[in-house]
């Protein structure tokens, strides 16, 4: 099997997603980087989205380069609810003034010991994960209700469903997105605009041997047996956002290699 | 019975030690420090324990917003603390030129403490791979433009913050920018961590006449915005794996300080400090947190890794 980057490194070129405009949020690496490469590569006009503009600028690049159309915004979502406001308006100026599709990508972590969690960490993870969420969808959503069609697409987690030690906080921020992605689409989906949740298990990413060590025993004894790799996230969420998907609203598809649903011994 | 200060000071601290316990006693009124870095972790920790002990502490950090809230958090506890902020990317050479070009009078104490870990494969504006261009290559061009102001400061420590992940890997120096093998984020951090150890075995080697020292530590286990990149169900893993032995940020910044302040230091001193204490040598990094290996330690990839670094920040 490739590796993440050999995949995304030989995408077959496709025009499934032509016309399409798509603002993926935290997409300057990993899973989010995974998505606007592989909706690029079929046609999408992407925003990249992260706080790093130097890194940001290079995920636009390899999408370019590889005949792909790109665009940096850079942002904070953990800032105010006007910076991400902000954010959603300079993704709708280097689209063309719409964006089709929403993925919400960008999250952060701070696991640890409940009591250990500073507050300042908890306000973050409820900032990125659920707050700048529910704005970008506030800003974006009522124009895609106006034109009778669109996608959000929320990033979650296997662990939203799984109790796990050290994970309070992170663990609910995916379980209230995953939530909101239901509610979304009571609200927006009659008006054709589909809501779905992909729900990543444990994912490979860069580390040190012991933490790889630690990853390769977590997934051994799922389906899969080995980590998720991005673009494999990348894969359900084109789909998602395809037509091939009008009928799945509301949905969370677990692309986990079987961690949530499956015990073989 | 051995009388020497200095070892009796070195007893007294150990791994649960904190940099205020370690500057307790200690005065650095009319010495100026700059730490790198200092608005988050164990710089901050950093910063707070030198500033305690009188130092004048330059905050050398990417945002200028998050060193001016740093200097308030830590002026909220230490009012009469002497900060400074500087504004420094260690990825961008230009910005460690301007810091250097702007600063004047003696600098006693550096601290290399900024670090990235772990970053999906990326390069600096010079094209030098990421872990190597900011953790190594930057403060190598920091300490080397500073070379005057720590000179006239007779008796200056430069101290570089590395890490048991320097066990990962030597100097790669046939491929040192992972161009023509597969980038790993693990052996990259290991590379640059290493490269922070032999920096300071050469700048004593070459500085000492000048009564410039240095050294590097490790801060211990601790669990700070470095593994930001790791997968969540990973990182909850290990923090509950680790949980018994995990040291705080102020734990980490103590054997900062401690070699800052109290540790012996030049030609033939140890060049890896651990809880408060100098590093055993090691064939293998010990329950993944201790040791020093011989590769990081070796005067002769020293030297090369100095020239081929003046060659890269030329």
């Amino acid at each position: 099997m490739k590796s993440n980057e050999e995949e995304l490194q030989t995408l077959t070129a496709d025009t499934r997603l032509a016309g399409t405009t798509a603002l993926v949020t935290g997409s300057t690496s990993g899973i989010g980087e995974a998505i606007v490469r592989v909706l690029a590569a079929s046609g999408a006009e992407v925003v990249v989205n992260g706080r790093d503009a130097g890194r940001a600028e290079a995920v636009v690049r390899s999408i370019t380069e590889a005949g792909g159309q790109a665009h940096a915004v850079v942002g904070d979502l953990g800032g105010t609810a006007s910076e991400v406001r902000r954010i959603a308006a300079a993704a709708e100026d280097a689209l063309g003034g719409h964006v089709d599709v929403v993925v919400n990508n960008a999250g952060i972590y701070p696991v640890g010991p409940t009591a250990g969690l500073s507050d300042t960490d908890l306000d973050a993870v409820l900032a990125v994960n659920v707050r700048a969420p529910h704005v970008l969808v506030g800003a974006l959503a009522p124009a895609m209700v106006e034109r009778g069609g669109g996608s959000i697409v929320n990033i979650g987690s296997w662990m939203a469903r799984v109790g796990v030690p050290f994970g309070a906080a992170y663990t609910a921020s995916k379980a209230a997105l995953e939530q909101m992605t239901r509610t979304w689409s009571a609200e927006f989906g009659p008006s054709g605009v589909g809501v779905t949740t992909v729900s990543p298990g444990a994912t490979s990413t860069p580390g040190n041997a012991e933490s790889a060590d630690t990853l390769a025993a977590m997934t051994a004894g799922t389906v899969a047996g080995r980590p998720v790799r991005p673009v494999d996230v990348a894969f359900a969420v084109r789909w998602l956002v395809s037509g091939e998907a009008a009928f799945v609203h509301g949905s969370t598809v677990d692309v986990d290699g079987g961690i949530a649903a499956v015990r073989l011994a | 019975m051995n009388t020497d200060p200095t070892l009796q000071d070195a007893r007294r601290f150990g791994a649960s030690s904190t940099a205020l316990d370690v500057v307790e006693g200690i005065d650095l009124h009319g010495q100026t420090a700059l730490v790198t870095g200092a608005s988050s972790g164990i710089g901050v920790e950093t910063a707070r324990a030198l500033a305690r002990a009188g130092a004048t502490v330059v905050l050398a950090v990417r945002s200028i917003d998050a060193g001016e809230r740093t200097v308030e958090e830590i002026r909220a506890r230490d009012p009469a603390a002497t900060l400074r902020v500087m504004e420094l990317d260690l990825a961008d050479l230009n910005s460690v030129r301007r810091l250097t070009a702007e600063w004047s009078g003696p600098l006693h104490l550096l601290v290399a403490n900024a670090g990235v870990m772990h970053v999906p494969e990326r390069r600096t504006p010079e094209g030098r791979e990421w872990h190597f261009g900011v953790n190594h290559l930057g403060h190598f061009a920091l300490a080397n433009g500073l070379h005057q102001p720590l000179a006239e400061a007779q008796g200056a420590r430069v101290i570089s913050l590395s890490s048991s992940g320097h066990g990962a890997s030597g100097i790669r120096f046939d491929d040192l920018d992972f161009r023509r093998t597969p980038y790993d984020a693990g052996i990259a951090y290991g590379q640059s961590k290493t490269a922070n150890v032999l920096f300071g075995v050469e700048a004593t080697h070459r500085w000492h006449d000048e009564g410039i020292t240095a050294a590097a530590v490790m801060p211990g286990g601790i669990w700070t915005g470095l593994q930001r990149h790791w997968d969540p169900a990973v990182l909850a893993e290990m923090k509950r794996r680790y949980s018994h032995r995990v040291k705080t940020v102020d734990q980490g910044a103590a054997t900062s300080v401690f070699v800052a302040t109290r540790a012996e230091l030049g030609v033939g001193a140890p060049a890896y400090w651990e809880d408060c204490g100098p590093a055993d040598v090691v064939d293998h990094i010990i329950d993944g947190t201790h040791g020093v290996m011989r590769h990081a330690l070796d005067p002769d990839v020293a030297q090369r890794l100095w020239s081929e670094s003046e060659a890269l920040t030329r």
